[in-house]
């Protein structure tokens, strides 16, 4: 069998992106002639690419010394002006290696899912172009090797998703919710290019590079405003409070891609961008000044990623739709993962950067567990969802355990990971969460306190978390069977299309946090990359992890009391307004989006009205004056056109006449 | 004189006759066809050139001689008044002019293609003012010589007054009044001020390009003394004919009628092409010519104009009804970035401002040329009347759909390359205390950029199918329609994976700009 070696890495790794392009140009152009066939080339192509990236992922981790573990290809120049230049530039380490692999292998399966589920769409070839097109960018994403190449792939993401939330593009929920959640993300991609702008002014020469961007003696002012814009960018594609607000409605997509796009990979951008930049940066912080600024950063990423988890599982609690609760509890433990990225202290520079390169690997840990359990409970939603007529109400549809025994014993799978129970993989990877959370409590220094807090908040969320896991798995599989008039004779379990990747991811949903955590293999992996501090092991807290237990068992015993008691009609004041999000659409709609609506219409009938108006006014003055020359003004177009001709013969004459 | 330069004066001269031909033209086959291979021709003729110009000047060790012996050009010495004539014809290409030439060739080809299938009467002199407009915009971006540059700008009025007047809209006749009252009154005083510089320069009739560059920016700063007029009025007098053309705010408001007005092939042309020979303009003649007072100057008057261009022609963009004003204030809003590019007065944002053009031109061309094909199917572009278009026309709503992301500023297509280069250029290098007030109002553009044009897509191509021509299925492209949407969507990836040939192609003009630029500010402060 062949290997992925130093000699033919070069060419193999611009196919992990490259592949699924292609594939998605091919079904583009000629997906009317392929129709039902639309996604063979994309499997193929998106088979191929995670073939590659796990062999280039045991590449690396085989390399042996840290010097061998990073490999960076330059290809050919994108950008160049002046002293800027931007290469197509891909690197190879292991943070990147780790996340193309997770990508293109959820991917993969998810595709093979939406073959099943989005049977005779007929969009069906526009689908599966813009899914390929998504695992290229989302690839390009992960293996760039500087910020503005990086920034293609977000912004590709973006794209992506935008087409595809708004798939059936004729519901005006659909049109909507593609509307806005491109305008949110795009609010934090703005600002990830103002922190670009800030970081080439700062005196980074050679276009944003990660491999020279953070040995740089950066001005600490501009480092702070530089990181926040970043982080600005950073919650917006991973839907952090405040820019939350449109990841629920992305829901109004066809649920594989809420599973693939929204849950398991693109939401997990900003935490990968902030786990590439923050480690080399707390250790290569050369001056106390710029620790201090780091460490100001990461108190706005600890207390934004512990609102929105807290927040989020509050408004999961009030939702009855259950592809809802899915989409709050991704934002919340997103929370969880930024929450780890906020770890650090300011006592110094060697502390700081072991503290900050454990809980980077926790978050990125978190977010390699979560990928897998996140995408396998969507799966099960859509899998219910395609066998209930896309009814996904709480308050209508129950007790499903026997007419979808496998689509049960996934989501169960799911939801234990989820909740956090031992020896599924939330478990392992909340609770390195919550450790780093405790150790930087325990680092001293000034940040020790919010630390505390945000413990505090994380224990209190995973008892929300295992609360609203379950009432939602016992609603929709215990009780008394309730099945809508809209399934039809659809009311069974789905085709082996999508059983199979249910019980493929069940696998890794259940076991790879027991298999990589305790024994450290993730950990010492994603460390070895540059820039991070070495993992220092250490024996598994058990006091850490029976507190988080503690609080999910607590969650869990919640849900079991409440029993099969459905949420009602009309919901009391508290839950109503979790049930709407704790109105931060509306704040959004009153104090952003109606006043720019309503100055662009202002304005509009300003410029036409009053400066069109104003400036015709100062043209009548010449005529005034001119009053006697009225009868050259007969309309005639070709008169004018004459005139303006001949005046410039006459200039022209003039002019030579002047020498 | 080099082979291919002898070609030069073909490239204007093709589609001028063509289009002179085309007005004694009997009917209106015969009249277009004449157009349109005047216009291919034109076009091949332009690229075989400029591809031949390219191969030499990405050559490292070319070192334009850019004003200091002269870039190769063809000249024929009098075409009026004798050996000594004013009005030389003196044609050249070098890095601000070359990329621009191939946009006009492309797009006046692609329009006249695009306005094979408009209902119109006495169409035959539609074409034939269509070609002879096509030749004056080429002939005006190939001038090496200020006044005929002039001549040329000035000249484009005439057809384009005729075309929006004669074949626009119902309001045609006040849309063409106003804008050629508009451009004439700014080129009337941009001429006073090519007196003005002429008279105190010291240089007299020499208008080349180079010989005014040399030694205008030497001798210029020598004269400001008392009782001459001040530079910087003199600079203001030279922009104010390109800054109508572009346009800025607040000289804008003829703009959006004009554009609503003139028949959309036109209105590809204006904004594609016409909008760019304003930019053009302003960097070719008034910052190579004054480049010292273009530093102080533009920063503090330029840049506030093209902020508040990007800002307000967004809002007005948002607020717009219909599909045809919406791209107007869009493309003020653009274009105020690429200007924004030019005056950082460094390679980056210079370089990125060129790029920014020929992206804004393509894109926009496709933007247009779509528009166009709506309203030819549906009768109406009022967002009102329309919705869910996607469902009807698929393929035309996939190509909205890419020019409009691309408009956007979507990397890996074609405009994100200029925008970004031009906000890295500019807001890489201002001062913090104009930098943050800058940043600020171009970043909300750009938000709001795409804020109105994702709104746009939804009104116009989702949710329930509301068209003012009926919800039965209308054939898909015509042969016509691919012939002009491919070559532009093409042209918006490859402009967006690979515009390395573009960048490098200005690297001599843009850098011997940014030093002048140095040298004008150090020995401004050595005075001192």
């Amino acid at each position: 069998m062949f290997n992925v070696t130093t000699e033919n890495l070069w060419i193999l790794l611009p196919l992990i992106p490259g592949l699924p392009v292609f594939a998605s140009i091919l079904v583009a152009l000629f997906g009317h002639r392929l129709g039902k066939r639309s996604h063979y080339p994309v499997l193929l192509a998106v088979g191929g690419s995670a073939l590659i990236a796990i062999l280039a992922l045991i590449h690396v981790h085989h390399a042996g010394n840290e010097q061998g573990r990073e490999a960076i290809f330059n290809y050919a120049n994108w950008l160049e002006a002046g002293n800027l230049r931007v290469d197509w530039e891909l690197r190879l380490d292991a943070l990147s290696a780790m996340m193309a692999a997770m990508v293109s292998f959820i991917s993969l399966w998810i595709v093979l899912f939406s073959s099943g589920y989005m049977h005779g769409d007929p969009g069906y070839p526009r689908y599966f172009a813009a899914v390929s097109l998504f695992v290229g960018a989302m690839n390009i994403l992960v293996l760039a090797n500087n910020l503005p190449l990086l920034f293609l792939g977000w912004e590709g993401v973006g794209v992506c998703s935008y087409l595809l939330i708004g798939f059936w593009f004729a519901k005006p929920e659909a049109a909507k919710a593609a509307r806005k959640a491109f305008l949110v993300t795009r609010l934090g991609d703005v600002a990830l290019l103002a922190g670009m702008i800030l970081l080439y002014r700062a005196g980074d020469p050679v276009g944003l590079s990660f491999d020279t961007m953070f040995s740089h003696n950066y001005d600490p002012t501009t480092l702070y405003w530089a990181l926040v814009c970043l982080g600005i960018g950073a919650f917006g594609k991973s839907a952090q409070f405040p820019l939350h607000v449109w990841l629920p409605d992305a829901m109004e997509g066809p649920t594989p891609v809420s599973a693939l796009i929204h849950a398991a990979t693109m939401v997990t951008a900003g935490v990968y961008l902030l786990a590439r930049v923050l480690p080399p940066l707390a250790g290569d912080a050369v001056s106390p000044a710029q620790l201090q600024a780091v460490g100001n950063f990461q108190d706005i990423v600890l207390v934004c990623g512990g609102v929105t988890a807290l927040l989020a599982a509050l408004i999961a609690l009030g939702q009855t739709d259950l592809k809802r609760i899915l989409a709050y509890s991704t934002l919340s433990q997103l929370g969880y993962m930024f929450m780890a990225l906020g770890v650090g202290t300011t006592s110094g520079t060697t502390q700081c950067h072991t503290l900050v390169s454990a809980a980077s690997g926790a978050a990125v840990f978190h977010l390699f567990t979560h990928a897998f359990f996140k995408a396998l409970l969507f799966l099960s939603a859509g899998s219910v969802m395609h066998a209930m007529g896309n009814v996904l109400d709480l308050r209508r549809i129950g007790g499903l355990r026997r007419l979808l025994p496998i689509t049960h014993i996934a989501f169960l799978i799911g939801a234990l990971a989820l909740a956090g129970l031992p020896p599924f993989s939330g478990f392992f990877s909340k609770d390195g969460i919550l450790e780093s959370l405790e150790n930087g409590a325990h680092s001293g220094g000034e940040r020790a306190g919010l630390h505390h807090a945000m413990l505090y908040l994380g224990l209190f969320t995973a008892a929300l978390t295992g609360l609203y896991t379950f009432r939602a798995y016992l609603l929709t599989f215990w009780g008394a069977q309730r099945v809508p008039e809209e399934a039809g004779d659809h009311a069974h379990e789905s085709p082996p299309g999508m059983t199979i990747p249910l019980a493929v991811l069940a696998v890794p949903a259940a076991l790879i946090g027991w298999a990589v955590g305790p024994t450290h293999l993730f950990a010492d992996f994603i460390q070895s990359a540059p820039g991070w501090h070495p993992a220092e092991h250490h024996d598994f807290a058990w006091k850490m992890a029976g507190i988080g237990l503690l609080a999910a068992g607590l969650g869990i015993a919640v849900a079991f009391i409440l029993g099969d008691r459905r949420p009602g009609g009309t919901p009391n004041n508290l839950v109503g307004a979790a049930r709407s999000g704790f109105f931060i659409d509306d704040v959004y709609s009153s104090f952003i989006t109606k006043p720019c609506e309503y100055g662009g219409r202002l304005l509009n009938f300003l410029d036409r009205e009053l400066v069109d108006k104003l400036a015709e006014l100062l043209g009548r003055i010449p005529a005034w004056l001119g009053d006697s020359l009225r009868p050259l003004q007969n309309g005639l177009l070709q008169y004018y056109a004459l005139a303006m001709a001949l005046g410039l013969v006459v200039l022209i004459a003039m002019f030579t006449l002047a020498r | 004189m080099d082979w291919n330069l002898a070609f030069l004066p073909f490239i204007p001269a093709l589609p001028l006759a063509g289009g002179l031909l085309a007005l004694l033209a009997r009917n209106r086959a015969m009249a277009a066809g004449m157009v349109l291979v005047a216009c291919l021709a034109s076009l091949v003729l332009a690229v075989a050139v400029s591809s031949d110009w390219h191969s030499r000047a990405s050559n490292p060790e070319f070192i334009d001689p850019v004003m200091s012996a002269g870039q190769p050009h063809f000249e024929m010495g009098a075409i009026f008044g004798g050996d000594k004539s004013l009005l030389r014809l003196r044609l050249g290409l070098d890095g601000l002019n070359a990329g621009l030439v191939l946009l006009t060739g492309l797009v006046g080809a692609l329009a006249v293609v695009a306005s094979l299938s408009l209902k119109m009467e006495r169409a035959h002199r539609y074409f034939g003012w269509m070609g002879i407009l096509v030749g004056l915009t080429l002939l005006a971006f190939l001038a090496q010589d200020l006044l005929l540059f002039y001549v040329a700008f000035e000249l484009t009025l005439i057809p384009l007054f005729l075309l929006v007047g004669n074949w626009g809209g119902p309001n045609r006749q006040a849309a063409a009044l106003k804008m050629v009252i508009y451009t004439l009154t700014g080129g009337l005083l941009t001429l006073l001020g090519i007196l003005a510089v002429s008279a105190q320069s010291g240089l007299g009739l020499e208008f080349g390009w180079e010989a005014l560059a040399r030694k205008a920016s030497t001798q210029m700063a020598a004269l400001d003394a008392p009782g001459k007029i001040p530079q910087g009025v003199i600079f203001l007098l030279l922009c104010a004919g390109f800054v109508v053309k572009i346009p800025l705010v607040p000289f804008h408001s003829w703009q959006p009628l004009a554009y609503n007005e003139a028949p959309t092939p036109v209105t590809a042309f204006l904004s594609a092409v016409l909008a760019k020979l304003g930019l053009y303009g302003l960097l070719r003649v008034c910052f190579f010519l004054m480049p010292g007072t273009a530093a102080q100057v533009g920063i503090q008057i330029l840049v506030p104009l093209a902020v508040l261009s990007i800002v307000y022609g967004a809002f007005c963009a948002f607020g717009s009804k219909d599909l045809k004003s919406l791209l107007a204030y869009g493309s003020i809003s653009h274009l105020g970035v690429a200007l924004l590019g030019m005056l950082s007065f460094n390679r980056v944002g210079l370089e990125g401002a060129i790029l920014h053009m020929l992206a804004h031109g393509v894109i926009t061309a496709g933007l247009l040329f779509t528009t166009g094909m709506i309203s030819e199917r549906e009768g109406t572009l009022q967002f009102a009347g329309l919705g869910g278009l996607a469902a009807k026309h698929r393929l035309l709503a996939a190509f909205l759909v890419l020019f409009a992301l691309a408009s956007v500023g979507v990397p890996g297509l074609a405009q994100f390359g200029g925008e970004f280069l031009c906000l890295m250029g500019y807001l890489g290098s201002a001062e913090y205390g104009q930098g943050i007030p800058v940043a600020l109002g171009v970043l909300a553009g750009v938000f709001l950029g795409g804020w109105y044009t994702v709104t746009m897509l939804q009104r116009l191509l989702f949710g329930p199918l509301k068209a003012a021509g009926g919800d039965k299925t209308p054939p898909g492209l015509g042969t016509a329609d691919w012939a002009v949407l491919v070559p532009l969507a093409l042209l918006t990836i490859i402009l967006g994976v690979w515009p390395k040939p573009v960048l490098k192609a200005s690297r001599v003009e843009t850098g011997y700009l940014e030093r002048q630029v140095h040298r004008a500010e150090t020995g401004s402060l050595a005075s001192r």
